[in-house]
């Protein structure tokens, strides 16, 4: 069991930390991937270890995230309101090259602002983890095919809300 | 109008920046969890055990994982004459407009690559003002500090942050990740110029970047463009003025560290003479970078 464990943290850890980093900021992320490993050790006697280990994991970090989905999105509209983002320091930089993306940025951090939480922590799965629908759905505990209308639904409201992306740099 | 095949794509760079921990984070992650899991009624040693290994095992694979550095790996990774290690340098980045003058991203930068983490930049303020500005930020004990630096009163505008700088990314680096990681996606090879170019379209929509193919360097980014002291954008938030396709090459090289260099990064020393003040003493208008508010909240409307 110990040598298992050892390669899922070796193999998890970086991509579970920065994604979580992303969504909450890093000291938020430190605090639910310990939590997340804590949890996943606990109950490593009971995991079928023939299924993937990345979902199951995803699915324990995205459950003890939940009762941060409100700091989410404060933050993600303090970013959309300021250009500050608090999740970023780097977000402190002005220069004029980098103010041409950040209109860009600041809209999408409205966009997944008003998303629900449930559709935000799936849309993100998919484009930042790049989970397949099925590992997806083993994640989040739905069926493959309510994964697969959500990401539907979310890219018509996204390309409706995004698509002037383009014309957004007029206001760098 | 802009086309997108996906929209979901545009959300892969959110938030890119964020880097992946380090190895002494992640050690200090497993300490962390050691010591939950010595509080259980497991065997201590083999928790112990267990999970001192599994820290090797991370900072093996954080090593193995850690930013290419700018030395030569491999056949695509070939360096132009020039080009040092990405370390202790002073990256120097040019742009060069094309026909008329174009209110983005026309910014001249230096920016130091080790500490003390320091950067400078000349250019156009967004799209407010045919104003030239000059800001600079610099690494501090306690965060950072940013200036912007008003030429007619010769006046330092300062404000703290509590953030640290972040080291600049070897450009090439980034640009290589972005590809490889299938982000970026390579529409066409073509040559400009004589020059062998990586078509990528979809860093940013609606513009096309050229990457060279030799160095991933940026070598050219064609998107729209809008005419300095042209039509702003103004509530409700929609913009009537032409949008032309404008084509801006790049140069980017680096610099050794000598003083001379290392000072082009530095905008308290390009202006030892001027006046500090505390940002809040900016008068205003003196940078409109910013939406108005009533705009920052939805999308522009066409």
């Amino acid at each position: 069991m110990a040598t298992e464990f050892e390669r899922a943290f070796a193999a998890e850890y970086a991509t579970l930390r920065r994604y979580l980093h992303r969504r909450l900021g890093r000291e938020a992320a430190e605090d639910i991937v310990a939590e997340t490993f804590a949890v996943a050790f606990a109950r490593w006697d009971r995991f079928d270890q023939a299924r993937p280990v990345r979902p199951w994991l995803f699915g324990i970090a995205t459950n003890v995230a939940r009762r941060h989905h409100r700091d989410e999105e404060r933050k993600l509209r303090a970013y959309a309101r300021t250009g500050v983002d608090p999740v970023v320091a780097a977000s402190d930089d002005e220069s004029v090259t980098r103010l041409d993306a950040q209109a860009h940025q600041r809209l999408l951090a409205q966009v997944l602002a008003d998303l629900g939480a449930k559709d935000r922590e799936l849309l993100l799965l998919h484009a930042w983890v790049d989970l397949a629908d099925e590992e997806i759905a083993s994640a989040l505990g739905i069926p493959v095919g309510t994964v697969k209308s959500r990401l539907s639904r979310l890219r018509a409201r996204l390309r409706n809300q995004i698509g002037s992306l383009g014309q957004l740099e007029v206001g760098g | 109008m802009i086309e997108m095949t996906d929209p979901i794509e545009v959300l892969r760079d959110f938030r890119a920046e964020v880097p992946e921990p380090t190895a002494a984070e992640a050690g200090a992650a497993l300490a962390r969890l050691r010591e939950t899991r010595s509080k259980r009624r497991r065997s201590r040693f083999v928790v112990v055990a267990s999970l001192g290994a599994a820290a090797a095992a991370v900072a093996a694979a954080v090593v193995a994982a850690a930013p290419w550095d700018g030395a030569p790996q491999g056949p695509s990774a070939t360096y132009k004459p020039g080009w040092i290690a990405h370390t202790s340098a002073v990256i120097h980045t040019v742009p060069y407009p094309g026909a008329g003058r174009y209110a983005r991203l026309v910014e001249e930068r230096w920016e130091a690559t080790a500490a003390p983490l320091k950067r400078r930049s000349l250019g156009y303020e967004g799209f407010w003002t045919e104003k030239r500005v000059e800001i600079g930020a610099q690494s501090t004990s306690k965060g950072s500090d940013w200036f912007s630096y008003d030429p007619g009163t010769r006046t330092l505008y300062e404000r703290h942050s509590d953030n640290p700088l972040t080291a600049a990314p070897n450009p090439q680096a980034y640009n290589r990740s972005r590809i490889e990681s299938g982000s970026w996606k390579v529409a066409a090879t073509v040559t400009i110029g004589g020059r062998k170019l990586l078509k990528v379209e979809n860093a940013v929509p609606g513009n096309t970047y050229y990457l060279d193919a030799d160095t991933y360097s940026l070598a050219r980014i064609v998107g729209p463009g809008y005419p300095l002291n042209g039509p702003k954008v103004t509530p409700p938030c929609s913009f009537s003025g032409q949008q032309t396709s404008t084509v801006i090459d790049f140069k980017t090289e680096y610099l050794p560290p000598t003083d001379a260099s290392l000072s082009l990064t530095d905008v308290r020393a390009q202006h030892a003479k001027a006046q500090v003040k505390p940002e809040s003493a900016m008068p205003v208008g003196f940078r409109q970078i910013r939406y108005p508010p009533q705009c920052a909240q939805r999308p522009l409307q066409r």
